[in-house]
């Protein structure tokens, strides 16, 4: 809304008269914003210069502060800068005496009260309302998951450092196979001796192997991987039984030995000898079957027969219903039942 | 730190954490959650934390959630940056108090917390400034710019009242 023309009139004679304030300069300067033609009227008034008018305050060099060296980057007044650096105890010692003889000087002296209101203070008055419930009196109940994380990863580690141990350690069987190495050996240094003294030792091992039954063969029948080769020397072997060289487990031989001189030739023990094994190298996938079938069906060959009852005894324990797989044999086929629940189902086979 | 050290820091900071959080935020609901947050946090690491220096870990925590805030909200001021302030007010004065309090709500973010942690905990200029990750030199300067900012607000609200 445009202004009545005796205010207008008054705004350009106090600006004429040099007596216009800072609110009238400023809505003079928006009146000519937005009417741009009072301007003409007040582009010929020349404001009149009065030289009799002196600045009198406060002396506006300060050679003092030449050398005030806080807040130096800063813009703004050396009283502020005095005033906030004694505020925070920045002060040097010429700066605090600097201080101290403008103690006097009011200008400086508002300066100071009104740095000294910005200094916050809190309101004590102002508190959390919810503290009771940030107090806990029972121990921390937060699940320490990176501690368990730490125990689990030190069990899975000696876990696997066990089971490492466990496949690097010699395997009994191995062992034994070594031993029947071993026994071909000494027996081939047995036999040359044989021929010139009639005499024969019996090396130790094959005594104290007599006792031992391999836990991986499943009645005669060895593993795939193994090969059985039987020496036909052994046989044909005499014992000769040295007290001081033999170190006997079989109670039976240590009471025959007390009687026996030493290098007393004793008949031959009645035993079937020990085949000798070797290894074969055979694939990693049959090694992984043979592993699985030894732990599945206790044997390294399962028959067919062998596969399905077990795997039925397994179903009904597991499922609950009554899972068979049976073979009854007959005298010229064999009869197969196989049950699941109340389903029967009975096969015959002729035997070959 | 056990279980009644934690207490004990809930009793000793709690209200100095929301006063500290709330000037610097003026929501107390946020400064609320501000508070809970960080005891909240430090229960979950009581067992690490040394109560020593868990005064400096509560208010870094604050200090790091007003971090955050003033970044999402420099992110929806930027989307929102057509419509108008709805917290821009002109207020009456009736007291310097509250003319002091409007001036510092007007400060920049980070003046206002090192200002306020300056005057309401009384740190130093280091350690405010490795809890806000500033150096001594930015942190001196701050302090310097937000009593003058506030000195000139105080004149100006004289000159208006």
């Amino acid at each position: 809304m445009k202004p009545n023309e005796a205010h207008i009139a008054h705004l350009i004679l106090a600006f004429q008269d040099g007596t216009i304030t800072s609110s009238e300069k400023a809505q003079l300067d928006a009146l000519i914003l937005a009417y741009p033609e009072y301007a003409q009227d007040l582009a010929g008034i020349q404001l009149p210069i009065n030289t009799d008018v002196a600045y009198s305050g406060p002396s506006l060099a300060y050679p003092q502060f030449e050398k005030l060296t806080v807040y130096a980057t800063e813009d703004g007044h050396p009283y502020e800068k005095l005033a906030i650096a004694q505020l925070e105890g920045l002060l040097t010692n010429e700066e605090a005496l600097l201080d101290k003889s403008l103690a006097q000087d009011q200008l400086y002296h508002d300066i100071k009260q009104k740095v000294k209101l910005t200094k916050l203070t809190p309101n004590a008055k102002i508190v959390y309302p919810y503290q009771a419930g940030l107090l806990k009196e029972a121990k921390v109940r937060s699940l320490p998951l990176k501690k368990y994380l730490y125990w689990t990863s030190a069990a899975a580690a000696v876990f696997i450092s066990v089971l490492s141990v466990q496949q690097n350690a010699p395997d009994p069987y191995s062992k034994q196979q070594n031993n029947h190495a071993l026994v071909g050996k000494k027996e081939s240094t047995t036999i040359v001796v044989e021929q010139t003294s009639q005499a024969k030792t019996v090396p130790n091992s094959i005594n104290k192997q007599v006792v031992i039954s391999h836990p991986h063969i499943v009645g005669s029948e060895p593993r795939d991987c193994i090969v059985a080769v039987q020496d036909p020397k052994v046989n044909d072997l005499q014992y000769v039984y040295s007290k001081s060289e033999v170190c006997y487990k079989n109670k039976e031989y240590d009471q025959d030995l007390s009687t026996t001189s030493e290098n007393t030739v004793l008949p031959a023990p009645n035993q079937t000898p020990l085949p000798t094994f070797r290894k074969e190298p055979i694939t990693v996938k049959a090694f992984l079957i043979q592993k699985t079938n030894e732990r599945l069906f206790g044997t390294t060959a399962p028959t067919a027969d062998l596969r399905y009852e077990t795997m039925a005894r397994y179903a009904s324990q597991t499922i609950g219903l009554p899972v068979r797989y049976e073979v009854e044999s007959g005298a010229a086929a064999d009869k197969i039942i196989f049950q699941l629940g109340p389903i029967s189902i009975e096969r015959s086979r002729t035997k070959k | 730190m056990t279980v009644q050290q934690y207490n004990q820091c809930v009793k000793e900071f709690a209200d100095r954490l929301y006063r500290f959080a709330l000037k610097n935020v003026s929501d107390s609901d946020l400064a609320q959650d501000f508070v809970q947050d960080a005891f909240e946090r430090l229960w979950m690491r009581v067992d690490t934390v040394d109560y020593q220096r868990v005064k400096s870990y509560l208010f870094r925590t604050i200090v790091n959630f007003q971090i955050d805030r003033a970044r999402r909200q420099k992110l929806q001021q930027q989307h929102l940056s057509g419509l108008p302030d709805p917290v821009q007010t002109q207020g009456v004065h009736h007291d310097v108090q509250k003319c002091i309090d409007e001036g510092v709500a007007k400060l920049s973010e980070i003046q206002r917390m090192v200002l306020t942690l300056r005057d309401y905990e009384g740190y130093s200029y280091q350690e405010i400034a490795e809890l806000t990750d500033i150096s001594v030199d930015q942190v001196k300067v701050y302090i310097f710019r937000a009593r003058r900012f506030l000195k000139q607000y105080i004149g100006k609200m004289e000159v208006l009242i």
